[in-house]
């Protein structure tokens, strides 16, 4: 979880530097406008441009420039300017900026409101202002219920998040969940699709941190993730069903999400954290469902440093040997306690000797119980049975045992190309390739019709449309803050 | 909320003692909101807890199941416990909750009211009907009426609308704010309620409540007369009219019913009129009042307009015809309707007379068709329309296409007001039928079925019914179809259960294509306006394995949901478009749209673009069509758009189609309108003109010329009436035919039924059309007459073609040619000298008032160029136009009658055209008056009382 966090607060400081000579204010006010087109237009896509552009943005914000925006955008008689002045005045160190401006904006739209609030959450959130943000956002969850507009969707998702942030940082779990529940009905009954979905990672991530996994699974398993949410929400909530699902002990279904989440991943340097968290999780529920996850795993580049403790359990559990295991979790304890993940390592003890055993059973025909005692480091024979009998009883090995005399026969191999086996696989490999051609179908813009090209009315839409291509190309997509 | 987990609480719920059990609930009410996922799984003890009838507090737990199904997202179950937990559920709670709950409720609730109208067995839990109730009294108390009142509607409760309605009656002082109530509940009853039982009911109540008013609105009254085709209660209404001695509205009434409802309704009425022994029969003023319902002064002024500011542009004309080969009987046919069209209703058949050449090409049917074109273009002219086609008669002229014709063009110069020559086209029939295997007197049969159908539109006669099935039993391919076609015309909108059985049971017998078709086009018709009572017969035509009773299937279900945009409806249609494997079937579903989509015009471009990108020509035709029916005299932009591309398709008949929509969307147009217009006139003019073009597609576009510049530029489609706001059935039934002409040239002249002439026609009582004028707050030129096509620019072309010709037909051509160049410019010049004189008595209307206006003010044009920009084209100051001149439709709301002055209407003028009944402040003075075509007609006539002068006339001509 914690690498989580250090994703979050990375995210910020590799963002790549576009449009530095722009000075802050005037960046800031170019958002806004676009803002504004979002909502009169109805698209979305203004917002999302606006979000890939805050990282860079939100290094150069400073209590100056908020100041000077709140200032210049907001009316005297705003009922929301007093309390965004006071947010952000306390840190004004150069006092000489021209607060004389007059107001320009002729009265804030919703979004734009939001969006400033969004802005003060986001300084305060980086100056480390932890009780200042939590008061901050009382007022901010006041504001969000004043208004019911769809184009408020991201904005508010956005909002949400950080609000369950600064209190997740504060060390305060539970007070938090009841305004986030609300904020997911409210956005249910409405349709919100964004806000649906940040809430419900939001509240899944708040039942893990504090450990409710139960509460975590009751809610997972009534509420409806929304289909169409960002691909980013989405990966984060496939990798937090993972972890639901691998603590629970599905782990087949915890290996569809996990493999899900990393493909949900944006294929971005920023989220780098995120998905060494998610190939973490993905390596250990891989290994718990006694398939050993494939050495280039671990050679990516940019993951190959924080996965040397995985790579090192890898290795114990695919030896079979206890004794290596133990060093393992002694030597990388800790990193996987920060992990995360260290009751889910424990649990590979079972496996660690259960390859063993599988591996004893495919390189000898028949061997004697005191043998698989001595090769496994177990304490007696009578254990070495039990366990044995346990691996032929899950399926692991196929074998028999001869009591009277203490060995264990292992069967002929049957040859996998008579069962149904192979068919299975491929039928699942299928499955996999189809999904992810319809997803992507799914993920394309279609051009306008090519009938109607030529028409007039046309033109301005076609416009539109080629500032918003130019707009995507920008940057890689990333709203993974 | 310190509580992490509802564990100790749902515990509890197991325990023995209810004390314990209803503390938990209690509890967890308190946290549901917030673990309701944890509580979920619990929710069956909850459940059993409510059902458990021992137990106290049942309803709290009602009410915790509720709220727990409600975050699981399961409304449906969390309106049902919360209705069962009574008084524990709120209904003045201002969460979310409540309010999600409130409006599932009332969605449930008029869903359910619904069903139960139709089903009374269907039992509605009080609970629900408290709460909707509950919620109506709370929004009327808020000044909500309207809204109120539509909720209601749309629940069915008829009860609650007439309760509504009566307690503002009493509260409010001011009768109008009540009438505008009524006024939107009968705009909503027509638009929104589909279900006719209740329309009916709610109409029903509507008349008693305006005739418990003290100044009862007479007009829409008769609004609602037209809806339910009640001709008792026409009678009663003129009945208290005349007694009150308020006959001048009587009279108002009277012309807006022939405008607008079916000819039945009209006879009818006149018929009990006649009868009823309580009136004074030696009434003059009954007398008058029934000469306005037998239709004949409606007609006479129609056409009298139609003659007076006939504007046709004959070069148009003249030029298609010398680029279309006469010896082709397509295209022969092709400039008969041009003709026809073009002088629809304006008398004006000099066209045939300075080419009877040409005329004399015409073979067989086609001979057939030139000589219905004379019908066409004398439509409505009733006191000469059998004197004029008298020479073309049976018995006069041998041909019988020519006798077939004129028949048919009979009907259609009497069409809907026919009681004048339905005997005489009867006797027709029962001349003939005994020898209908002969295939002359089939051709006559087939014009005078056609013809007795047009004439009895309507009529719901048994008599003519049961004669047009003998010529039907006798299975004669011509004869057959035409009777078929014709039964459906009679029965028009009646749903005869008899005569559909017999009609869809001959279709299924016969062997001839045609006469199924023409079956299945008159079931179509049986069933207009039959919305859900048609469902029987359009689910076993839609069923049937042969094509042509599923293709009369799409058209039944586009006549019986006509106008009304039913969802299934439209669903139903647009799966046959996809899915049929009949390719005609599936052009008629998706022409048939058109018809369903009559007033949401809007919508139709976007449901039909896909569909015009089609594989299948078949369903790019339809598309074309359905955006001609549907948006057919609006001047629609988008549905131009869509059709554009069709226009140049590469398959011809969808070409045609394109062509011919257009025009119908663009009729009366012109550059200030729709700047488009005179790039689509010249499109159709180059079709004409080009020689590679198919023939099919050259038909459509001078097909389209004459639709475009119809009835001497007077006349648009509207396909609803704008008095009533109730369907032009004519109009519809016309357009219904006229489609098709796709297999039978001579049904295009159907489309004849759909104009409408666009005037406002003032009339004192005495019915004299008095001159004077009325303000047009608008520019001129707005909606002025579009120019009529230069001259000069076509000579060239047509040079070059004498060029060609010259030089391949050579010896013959050259001793010809100086002889046909002589008579070609004298001709030439002829046409020219006809035009300046057509041309000046309409320009000195239009420029004399912008000489006027420009002189008044100067200055206030130019603010005026200004405002124009932003869209109102509203000018302070007007424009006088003539009584009996030309408006359009858009051009209605810039229209004014001027204050204080002799002549004033008797109905609050609100944008309607048409005839106008006006009350006359110095009655009795000398008047300037125009004369109708009737009165030009009997100049030897004494003057003085024409009514029975007039009558005894008509007797004879019938005679």
């Amino acid at each position: 979880m914690a690498t989580v966090e250090s994703a979050v607060v990375a995210n910020g400081e590799a963002t790549p530097v576009i449009e530095e000579d722009a000075s802050p204010v005037t960046a800031l006010l170019s958002s806004l406008a676009l803002i504004e087109k979002s909502a009169t237009t109805f698209d979305p896509r203004y917002v999302l441009k606006v979000f890939r552009e805050l990282g860079p943005l939100r290094r150069k914000l400073t209590a100056e420039t908020l100041l000077h925006v709140i200032k210049q955008r907001y009316p005297e008689d705003h009922p929301h300017q007093t309390s965004l002045v006071s947010a952000v005045e306390s840190f004004v160190e150069d006092d000489s900026m021209d607060t004389t401006e007059e107001t320009t904006g002729s009265a804030v739209t919703p979004e734009v409101d939001m969006f400033v609030h969004l802005l003060v959450q986001v300084y305060l959130h980086d100056k480390k202002e932890w009780t200042k943000l939590n008061q901050f956002n009382e007022l901010v969850i006041v504001a969000l219920k004043s208004y019911n507009r769809r184009t408020l969707d991201f904005i508010s998702a956005k909002i949400w998040f950080y609000i369950s942030r600064a209190r997740e940082v504060s060390g305060d779990y539970v007070s938090v969940r009841s305004p986030l529940l609300m904020a997911l009905r409210t956005a249910t009954l409405r349709h919100d699709t964004e806000t649906r979905a940040s809430t419900i990672t939001l509240l899944m991530r708040n039942y893990l941190l504090a450990n409710d996994i139960n509460q975590a699974f009751n809610l997972v398993e009534k509420v409806e993730f929304p289909e169409n949410a960002g691909n980013s929400l989405v990966a984060r909530y496939f990798y937090y069903l993972a972890r639901i699902q691998a603590v629970q002990l599905d782990y087949s279904a915890a290996h569809d999400s996990a493999l899900t989440a990393i493909r949900k991943t944006p294929q971005s340097t920023f989220a780098g954290g995120f998905l060494q968290a998610a190939t973490k999780l993905n390596i250990l529920i891989e290994l718990l469902m006694g398939d050993i996850p494939e050495l280039s795993y671990f050679r990516e580049p940019t993951l190959e440093k924080s996965l040397i403790p995985y790579l090192a359990v890898t290795r114990a559990v695919r030896l079979g040997d206890l004794t290596l295991f133990a060093k393992t979790l002694e030597s990388f304890g800790e990193s996987l306690k920060k992990d995360n993940n260290y009751n889910l390592v424990l649990r590979l003890r079972q496996n660690v000797i259960k390859t063993g055993i599988r591996i004893i059973s495919l390189s000898y025909k028949k061997i004697s119980l005191k043998d698989v005692c001595i090769k496994l480091h177990l304490d007696s024979e009578l254990s070495a049975e039990y366990i044995v009998a346990k691996a032929i009883r899950d399926g692991v090995i196929e074998a028999t045992i001869d009591h009277e005399n203490g060995f264990m026969q292992s069967n002929e191999l049957l040859d996998v190309y008579s069962t149904r086996e192979p068919q299975d696989e491929f039928d699942r490999r299928i499955k996999f390739c189809m999904s992810l051609h319809n997803d992507s179908v799914k993920a394309m813009r279609y051009p306008m019709s090519t009938n109607r090209i030529d028409l007039k009315a046309d033109i301005e839409a076609r416009e539109r449309e080629q500032e918003l291509l130019s707009f995507l190309q920008d940057g890689d997509f990333n709203d993974l803050l | 909320m310190a509580l992490t987990s509802a564990a100790p609480y749902l515990a509890l719920l197991s325990e023995e003692d209810p004390e314990l059990k209803s503390y938990a609930l209690s509890s967890l009410n308190g946290v549901v909101d917030q673990l309701w996922a944890e509580i979920a799984n619990n929710i069956t003890e909850i459940e059993a807890l409510y059902e458990d009838e021992k137990f106290s507090h049942r309803a709290l737990a009602a009410l915790v199941a509720s709220k727990v199904y409600y975050n699981l997202g399961d409304y449906d179950s969390s309106v049902k416990y919360s209705l069962c937990s009574e008084s524990a559920f709120d209904l003045d709670e201002k969460t979310e909750y409540v309010e999600t709950i409130i409006s599932k409720c009332i969605d449930r609730y008029i869903s359910l009211s619904q069903t139960k109208f139709s089903d009374p067995s269907v039992k509605i839990n009080s609970q629900l009907t408290l709460i909707f109730e509950k919620m109506l009294e709370k929004c009327i108390s808020q000044g909500e009426i309207k809204l109120a009142l539509g909720i209601a509607m749309e629940s069915y409760r008829l009860d609650i609308v007439e309760d509504i309605i009566r307690t503002q009656l009493r509260t409010s002082a001011n009768e109008e704010s009540v009438l505008s109530l009524v006024g939107y509940v009968l705009s909503s009853v027509t638009t929104v309620i589909a279900n006719i039982g209740l329309r009916v009911q709610i109409l029903n109540t509507l008349v008693l409540i305006i005739l418990s008013l003290k100044s009862p609105d007479y007009f829409m009254i008769s609004k609602i007369i037209v809806q339910l085709n009640d001709y008792t209660l026409a009678h009663k209404i003129f009945k208290e009219l005349l007694v009150n001695g308020d006959h001048l509205t009587a009279f108002q009434v009277a012309f807006d019913l022939v405008n607008s409802a079916s000819q039945e309704l009209l006879d009818k009425t006149s018929e009990i009129l006649t009868k009823d022994e309580n009136l004074d029969q030696t009434n003059k003023e009954l007398a008058k009042l029934l000469k306005v319902l037998s239709g004949v002064p409606t007609c006479d002024l129609d056409i009298t307009f139609l003659y007076n500011n006939n504007n046709t542009d004959i070069s148009i004309l003249n030029k298609s015809k010398q680029q279309l080969d006469g010896r082709n009987s397509i295209f022969h046919s092709a400039i008969t309707f041009q003709n026809a069209f073009m002088h629809a209703g304006t008398t004006d058949d000099s066209f045939f007379r300075s080419n009877l050449e040409w005329l004399g090409k015409a073979t067989n049917w086609s001979k057939f068709s030139a000589t219905a074109a004379l019908g066409v273009i004398h439509k409505g002219n009733l006191s000469q329309g059998m004197n004029l086609l008298k020479p073309y008669l049976p018995g006069s002229t041998s041909s019988p296409y020519t006798n077939g014709g004129s028949l048919f063009g009979l009907g259609l110069v009497y069409a809907g007001h026919g009681k004048e020559v339905i005997e005489f086209l009867k006797e027709k029939i029962v001349e003939n039928n005994s020898a209908s295997d002969d295939k002359n007197v089939d051709v006559v049969l087939h014009g005078a079925c056609l013809g007795v159908g047009v004439a009895g539109m309507g009529l719901g006669s048994e008599e003519i019914y049961e004669e047009l099935k003998t010529i039907l039993y006798a299975d004669s391919a011509v004869a057959g179809e035409a009777a078929g076609l014709a039964m459906g015309l009679v029965m028009l909108g009646s749903g005869d259960d008899n005569a559909l059985y017999n009609m869809f049971q001959y279709a299924q017998e016969t062997q001839h294509e045609t006469i199924v078709r023409g079956l299945a086009i008159g079931i179509a018709l049986v069933c207009y306006g039959k919305e859900t009572s048609a469902e029987p017969m359009i689910d076993q035509l839609l069923k049937h394995q042969d094509p042509i009773l599923r293709y009369g299937g799409a058209y039944t279900l586009a006549l019986a949901y006509c106008g009304t945009s039913n969802n299934s409806a439209i669903k139903r249609l647009l799966h046959i478009a996809v899915s049929d494997s009949s390719d005609n079937v599936r052009r008629a579903a998706v022409t048939a749209l058109g018809f369903v989509l009559l007033r949401d015009y809007t919508t139709v471009p976007t449901i039909v673009e896909l569909l015009s990108e089609s594989h299948n020509p078949h369903v790019r035709y339809g598309t074309a069509m359905a955006l001609g029916i549907s948006c057919a005299g609006r001047g629609l932009p988008a549905a131009v758009e869509v059709l554009e591309p069709l226009t140049k398709d590469a398959v011809d008949f969808v070409r045609q189609g394109a062509h011919i929509a257009m025009s119908m969307i663009m009729i009366q147009q012109n550059e200030k309108t729709f700047p488009k217009v005179n790039e689509v006139k010249e499109s159709f003019a180059k079709v004409v003109g080009n020689k590679n073009e198919d023939s099919l597609a050259k038909f459509g576009a001078a097909l389209a010329q004459g639709i475009i510049d119809a009835g001497g530029r007077n006349v648009t489609i509207q396909l609803e009436n704008s008095q009533t706001g109730t369907l032009n059935m004519k109009a519809i039934v016309g357009l219904t035919v006229f489609s098709q002409y796709w297999y039978w040239f001579p049904f295009t002249h159907f489309l004849a039924l759909s104009f409408t002439p666009t005037s406002i026609i003032g009339i004192r009582e005495d019915f004299k059309v008095p001159k004077f004028e009325i303000n047009c707050h608008t520019k001129p030129d707005l909606f002025g007459y579009p120019p009529k096509v230069e001259t000069a620019v076509e000579k060239q072309p047509e040079k070059v073609a004498t060029a060609v010709l010259s030089t391949t037909v050579r010896a013959k051509a050259r001793a010809k040619k100086v002889k046909a160049e002589k008579e070609k410019k004298e001709e030439e010049v002829k046409v020219e000298d006809k035009m300046d004189v057509d041309d000046e008595p309409a320009k000195p209307e239009v420029s004399e008032p912008v000489a006027e206006e420009l002189s008044n003010d100067e200055t206030v044009a130019d603010n005026e160029e200004d405002s124009s920009s932003s869209n109102t084209y509203y000018t302070q100051t007007p424009y006088k136009l003539n009584n009996m001149s030309r408006v359009v439709p858009s051009q209605l709301k810039y229209i004014a009658f001027v204050k204080d002055e002799r002549f004033t209407p008797i109905r609050k003028f609100k944008g309607t055209s048409g005839i106008v009944v006006l009350k006359d402040a110095q009655f009795g003075e000398p008047l300037d008056r125009i004369k109708t075509v009737r009165e030009l007609n009997n100049t030897d006539a004494p003057l003085p009382d024409p009514f029975t002068l007039e009558d005894s006339d008509d007797e004879e001509e019938a005679k």
